[in-house]
């Protein structure tokens, strides 16, 4: 039985997750909106009230987009900003 | 054998139930439940919950205040690019305020001070390491002295006219150990720097008793730094909030989603973390009650958590869906409680209604009529004991009715006929206030049952208000001044005077309240447009809340400032009918065993 189910959510803020949520299921946010949340019934619910549910390849498909533009926007630096502000090329975000 | 008198100070309790009454000692409190043969404990529990959006997405940003008097500033945006832009949070919703004077990112990492007296320093302008420091007043940012050792990155405590700086990067981009004191105007440096040269560390704390958080942590004492355990994920680019021997440390490179908890000694890892984890991200507030806000991971975060730890948990106040009244109206009557209210009077849009309709929590059903037909009309009582009184018939009306939960009957009238009058309190013991007739009334009107007698008048001349309470301790808020002047102006009665007390937030008419004296709610109304603002009263002042989902004036409000009803108003004339729910604590206990 899967562990967690995805879907993409738009964080509107204030009460988009509550502590009743977080103490009901895991809920975890990633790039492009990707939330992986608790395979319940009240993660799925939250899930079905705020966004839409894609499969973990859909998902994980957005998340790696979303770092491939931040790598492409970190490669675009010039090279002494690279070095001197000491940033990291975003790496890759495996979905659990 | 050592007891837990010794190890913790307190005793076992015996109890036939679990303890009603919690408090911030609680925390370890143990206890046998006789009753159900179990050795029990409170829990306490921490959890981010979402908070509202920032208008600017952003990493590296500058930040202080709390957590419901939050500030954020500068930092780096899409496109390699860097933002002066500064936004206050009240705890709901974040505004912009005047910008930063220096455009800058990678600032001080640590809340400096106050919403409304900050002092953001050092950073990157994109093109140049910048040792400018900016102090703000709740009103303007203002230069003032630069940073000895010009830096970004750098980690800040402490408040506007006592900071801390130290580490960050400096010139030819080095890491540095360099520690400064800010007074206000200008920088000192402190004649020892940090142990380990390093930047994107965290502070938090004072300006004499602080700590510096990330792959390795340190404190410091006013005088030299110390380094003292390290946090079990030990990382940079993280937010902290707190003192010294009472921090929370969150977010961070990766990106990071981990908050841990430090004693003083010791970091403890929470079981959850922030709901998107982050780095370069904003923080503020304590251990027990945290802001993060913006941040990378690495898309350019707006989004706003808030942390709550103890052995409550919290879930948020909002406005839930309730059933339609059968007759969609407004500027009705309304009275009694969440779970059986009563709505009278009205309009549908033409003509007077008498309608009468009563619910029980999840429908409307219809009752007996009114006597007069009438709009305007106020109300006060419970369901099956209400009194209605003022309004416009024909004419500004004079009218009082007493309801049963079942038919209305007259009762003596109003000294003064009136229309979009205040009420408050119960059937025998009601208060009328301001109005119209056809000009604004500052009159007020006690019933005790038997009479209506003219009592003290409020300070100020109002339409349309609210009220809450009772005869001998009401509140009056909200209504228009002549000129039809939305006013935020508050009013307590104790039974002979009026004194003024604190302004709601939002100016308004034609709102709806509930409550007592010292809880009361106001919802609704009209500012500058028909608002669905929530605002909820402490005795004191006013604070914001959630909105109700239909904004509406002219509408109806029964209950208590934790359960409340709203019904009916316009526009257009709406039927719909919302709950309102306040913000509810729960104790969190767990069952201890052996295993």
């Amino acid at each position: 039985m899967a562990l967690f189910i995805y879907g993409v959510a738009s964080n509107y803020g204030k009460d988009f997750f509550t502590a009743q949520d977080r103490q009901n299921f895991f809920l975890r946010g990633f790039p492009g909106d990707v939330w992986v949340i608790g395979a319940t019934e009240k993660g799925a619910l939250w899930l079905a009230e705020r966004g839409v549910e894609k499969t973990k390849a859909e998902a994980q498909a957005i998340v790696d987009g979303e770092v491939s533009k931040a790598q492409a926007e970190y490669d675009a630096l010039p090279e002494d900003q690279k070095t001197n502000l000491n940033r990291q090329r975003p790496t890759a975000i495996n979905l659990p | 054998m050592t007891t837990y008198n010794e190890i913790a100070g307190r005793r076992v309790n015996f109890l036939s139930s679990d303890p009603t009454y919690v408090d911030t000692n609680s925390n370890g409190q143990v206890w046998y439940n006789s009753s159900t043969a179990t050795l029990k404990s409170w829990l306490p529990t921490g959890a981010w919950i979402s908070g509202g959006n920032m208008n600017t997405a952003r990493g590296r940003l500058a930040s202080a205040g709390t957590q419901t008097a939050a500030l954020g500033a500068g930092g780096y945006v899409p496109g390699n690019t860097y933002t002066n832009v500064s936004e206050a949070y009240n705890g709901i919703a974040w505004t912009n305020t005047p910008s930063l004077n220096t455009t800058r990112g990678y600032v001080n990492i640590g809340a400096v001070g106050t919403q409304t007296a900050a002092a953001v320093f050092g950073g990157y302008t994109g093109t140049a390491i910048s040792g400018a420091t900016e102090n703000y007043n709740g009103s303007t940012w203002t230069t003032s002295g630069s940073l000895n050792t010009t830096r970004y990155g750098l980690g800040g405590a402490g408040i506007q006219t006592a900071a801390l700086g130290f580490g960050g990067t400096a010139p030819g981009f080095t890491p540095t150990t360099a520690t400064e004191l800010y007074n206000g105007t200008s920088w000192t440096s402190n004649p020892t720097g940090l142990n380990t040269a390093r930047q994107y560390l965290a502070g938090c704390g004072t300006q004499t008793a602080a700590l510096g958080i990330s792959t390795s942590v340190e404190s410091f004492n006013g005088t030299s730094w110390t380094s003292v355990n390290s946090l079990n994920t030990p990382r940079s680019n993280l937010a902290a909030a707190g003192t010294q021997t009472s921090a929370l440390a969150f977010g961070g490179a990766g990106p990071n989603s981990q908050t841990e908890i430090w004693n003083g000694t010791s970091w403890t890892s929470n079981p959850t973390g922030l709901g998107t984890a982050r780095y370069g991200l904003g923080g503020a507030g304590t251990q027990t009650s945290a802001i993060g806000f913006g941040g990378r991971n690495p898309g350019f975060l707006g989004s706003t958590e808030e942390w709550n730890f103890g052995v409550y948990s919290y879930s948020a106040a909002a406005w839930a869906s309730g059933g339609n009244l059968g007759t969609a109206r407004y500027v009705l009557g309304g009275a009694g409680t969440q779970t059986a209210g009563l709505a009278f009077g009205g309009t549908p849009g033409s003509g007077n209604s008498a309608a009468t309709e009563a619910y029980n929590g999840s429908a409307w059903t219809a009752g007996g009529n009114l006597g007069t037909a009438r709009r305007y009309v106020t109300g006060a009582g419970l369901q099956t004991a209400a009194l209605a009184f003022g309004g416009y018939a024909t004419n500004y009306s004079s009218a009082s009715e007493s309801y049963n939960g079942t038919s209305w009957t007259s009762t003596p009238s109003l000294n003064t006929g009136r229309a979009s009058l205040g009420g408050l309190g119960i059937q025998t013991a009601a208060l009328a206030f301001g109005g119209n007739n056809p000009g604004f009334t500052t009159a007020v009107e006690s019933y005790n049952g038997t009479s209506w007698t003219t009592v003290t008048s409020m300070g100020t001349t109002r339409y349309a208000p609210a009220g809450a309470g009772t005869q001998t301790a009401g509140l009056a808020f909200g209504g228009a001044t002549p000129g039809t002047t939305p006013t935020n102006a508050t009013e307590k009665y104790n039974g002979s005077t009026w004194t003024a007390s604190g302004n709601m937030t939002t100016a308004r008419y034609s709102l709806a309240g509930a409550g007592s004296q010292t809880a009361a709610l106001g919802f609704g109304g009209y500012s500058t447009a028909t608002t669905g603002a929530t605002e909820a009263y402490n005795g004191t002042s006013w604070s914001n809340y959630p909105s109700m989902s239909t904004a509406r004036s002219g509408l109806g409000g029964a209950g208590t400032q934790p359960l409340g009803l709203a019904f009916g108003g316009r526009p257009p004339s709406t039927a719909a009918t919302e709950e309102w729910t306040g913000d509810i604590l729960t104790a969190n206990s767990k069952t201890l065993t052996t295993s």
